[in-house]
């Protein structure tokens, strides 16, 4: 045994240095401190199923989602980082129950749309082993739920040497027949030349047997002008979501190639019926001209702003094309304290949250809550933590609600 | 199991001195390097301050402080454990050539030993294993040796010191030799070790069959490249993007991993027993 002392003294180096730095590695991850969301005034349930994702300077502080039950920061094992950091429970749900369907896919949601029938799955991509210039190809995939019956093909897009860019916004299921909604660019660098298309595709004829263009840069264009078109889906009420709501943005190149000047005055809202392919122009009381849409829930589009230290949400119904709703809330001092550039306000069950996006300690309020409906303010809270850290740069980055799961089918 | 490790302990001992050796220079080395550049750090700053900045605060806006990572970035400190990997990497084939060119034919012997020849080969095996592992516990040891040296080389206000994961965060070869997590530690170095058991199967392949031996053995270092790399190269040639959900890879791969270990010491013990030629 004493012979073999070298041996045994090697294993022993290795053994100890490599496990001792590796023990104090997993110790030292837990290097933030504990944060909590915590109720000033109001209603705390309001706040249940709220989680505001954060970076605090301190440790390893980054990424962590604050709740009213406490903190949780991103997992560093090897594991979760090769899973990846999708939170998307639309398509984690997706993954779970079709398993492979969804193999291969790409993992964002716009480009999946599911009834009680099937999933549908449709991109585009571009065939670089073609001769002609840019041609894009459409992907469809579509599994029947109760069949488990699979339809997987590809289109060509109608006029594909016209387009230098396309990708899809939103997939809609009808029956059997899917509608594709895309943005398509006549060519790079201006984006005047954009065109919103439907397609709509038969799945057992397995070809594109519509292709509405419902939006168009405007013609009459000059060098300097600027025009893009933007949509959006239906965020709640899965249910019936059937609508889309399209701008049209307009404004002026500006010196960097990637932006423009845009002006407010000139974006003009439709309303597009997803089930009847009609289009409808909205007309939009003065004072939402220049506010930005937040979300579009069901009927209700929602805009909002931010100025003079207020902050003000609108809620707009498409059908009745009126206000249903308006509440302004005086942003309190002490929020505004922290620097805070601009505050994160979505809206989410009927409540306009406002969230600063900024905490420093001594602040109190970093979270109010409205009803919209009656205007009350309904909780107010702050982040909170041991009180023995000094000062700290608390960013807050995103704001999440918790779902509930089964919000298809 | 004795003559395994009989064969291990013996491995080891013909290398001791070359490690030695290795270890050496890599203290020489590293800690001139920690020397050589707090002297002319501290030279600097005094030259610096006596001039054009009056104050130490002043100097430290401009310049800053220094630290542990300086040193790591020079070729002081990355210099030696190339020499090592390279040496190391060297010795994979010199540690079969050496019994059958050396002094003595050694092979005879070795050959000839009362023991399943596979021991031979599991023991060089682990002597490549021990001697990597060890080096690099040692660089972890002496990372934090170095440390203490620059604080006792620079003062306080004048140096920053670094937590042992920032140095090696910001060195990119430490960051492969001392990954984040353990779990990533494993793998890195199991698949080291699994290039090292195809490795040496390719040399017993060159020994047993000379010329068409060394054709044999680099398919042979194919193959299982081929059969790692599988669920990759077969998902991305037939779908466009990954086939496999990560998860899933990770297991295939351990799996795969696992098989090419296996097909390695399974053939290595066939040519071993039959085929080997002295």
């Amino acid at each position: 045994m004493k012979r073999y002392w070298k041996l045994i003294v090697l294993v022993a180096v290795i053994v100890l240095t490599i496990g001792t730095f590796y023990i104090r590695q997993s110790l030292a991850s837990s290097n933030y401190p504990e944060m909590e969301l915590e109720t000033k005034s109001g209603d705390e349930k309001v706040a249940d199923n709220l989680v505001l994702n954060t970076d605090i300077g301190i440790g390893k502080g980054s990424n962590i989602d604050v709740t009213r039950g406490g903190s949780t920061a991103e997992k560093d094992s090897f594991l979760s980082r090769i899973r990846g950091y999708n939170q998307d429970a639309k398509i984690l749900r997706l993954q779970q129950d079709h398993r492979n369907f969804m193999r291969g896919k790409s993992e964002a949601s716009h480009l999946f749309a599911q009834d009680k029938n099937a999933v549908v799955y449709a991109d585009l991509v571009l065939d670089v082993y073609r001769s002609s210039r840019q041609n894009y190809d459409m992907n469809i995939d579509w599994l029947d739920k109760k069949t488990g019956d699979r339809f997987s093909f590809d289109v060509l897009l109608p006029d594909h040497e016209k387009y230098s860019d396309a990708h899809v916004e939103h997939v809609y299921i009808a029956g059997d027949q899917v509608k594709v909604v895309t943005k398509n660019r006549k060519n790079e660098t201006d984006a005047s030349g954009a065109e919103l298309h439907v397609y709509t595709i038969d799945r057992d004829a397995e070809k594109i047997v519509d292709d509405d263009t419902v939006l168009t840069g405007s013609e009459n264009m000059d060098n300097d002008d600027w025009v893009d078109i933007y949509t959006f889906a239906n965020e709640k009420d899965q249910k019936k979501n059937d609508g889309l709501i399209l701008t049209r943005d307009k404004g002026t190149h500006s010196e960097s190639e990637s932006d423009a000047n845009t002006d407010p005055s000139e974006r003009q809202v439709f309303y597009y019926d997803l089930q009847s392919g009609k289009r409808k122009k909205l007309s939009l009381p003065n004072e939402l001209q220049e506010q930005a849409i937040e979300v579009f829930h069901g009927t209700t589009l929602y805009f909002d702003e931010q100025k003079d230290g207020k902050a003000t949400i609108s809620a707009y119904d498409v059908n009745d094309q009126k206000i249903t709703a308006n509440r302004t809330v005086q942003i309190p001092d002490s929020m505004r304290s922290s620097g805070t550039e601009e505050l994160l306000t979505p809206v989410n069950d009927g409540k306009f949250y406002i969230v600063s996006d900024k905490q420093k300690k001594k602040q109190d309020t970093t979270v109010i809550v409205v009803d919209i409906k009656s205007g009350e303010t309904v909780y107010e809270g702050t982040i909170t933590m041991d009180d023995a850290i000094e000062d700290y740069d608390l960013d807050i980055n995103g704001v999440t609600f918790k779902d509930k799961a089964g919000d298809n089918d | 199991m004795k003559r395994y490790l009989k064969l291990v302990h013996f491995e080891l001992d013909r290398f001791s001195k070359i490690y030695l050796a290795l270890i050496i220079f890599t203290i020489a080395a590293q800690f001139t390097g920690v020397i050589v550049k707090s002297k002319t750090y501290l030279r600097f700053a005094d030259t610096q301050m006596d001039g054009k900045y009056h104050s130490q605060d002043a100097f430290l806006r401009d310049y800053g402080s220094i630290s542990l990572d300086d040193i790591t970035s020079t070729l002081w400190f990355a210099g030696p454990i190339v020499l090592c990997i390279a040496a190391l990497i060297f010795y994979c084939f010199l540690i079969w050539y050496r019994d059958w060119f050396g002094k003595n034919t050694f092979v005879y012997r070795l050959l000839m030993l009362p023991t399943a020849r596979i021991n031979i080969y599991l023991a060089k095996a682990t002597a490549i294993f021990l001697m990597v592992l060890g080096l690099v516990s040692f660089q972890l040891i002496l990372l934090s040796i170095e440390a203490r040296l620059l604080g006792f080389m620079v003062p306080a206000g004048l140096r920053t010191d670094l937590g042992l994961q920032q140095i090696i965060e910001n060195f990119w070869i430490l960051q492969v030799f001392f990954p984040n997590t353990f779990t990533e530690f494993v793998l890195y170095y199991g698949i080291g070790f699994m290039s090292v058991f195809v490795l040496f199967a390719i040399i017993l392949f060159e020994r047993s069959f000379r010329w068409k031996g060394i054709v044999a053995g680099i398919l042979y270092g194919l193959l299982t490249m081929g059969i790692f790399f599988a669920p990759v190269i077969l998902g991305l040639s037939f779908f466009n993007s990954e086939y496999l959900y990560p998860l899933e890879l990770f297991i295939m791969e351990i799996i795969l991993g696992v098989l090419v270990i296996a097909m390695s010491i399974a053939i290595s013990h066939y040519l071993l027993k039959k085929r080997i030629t002295v």
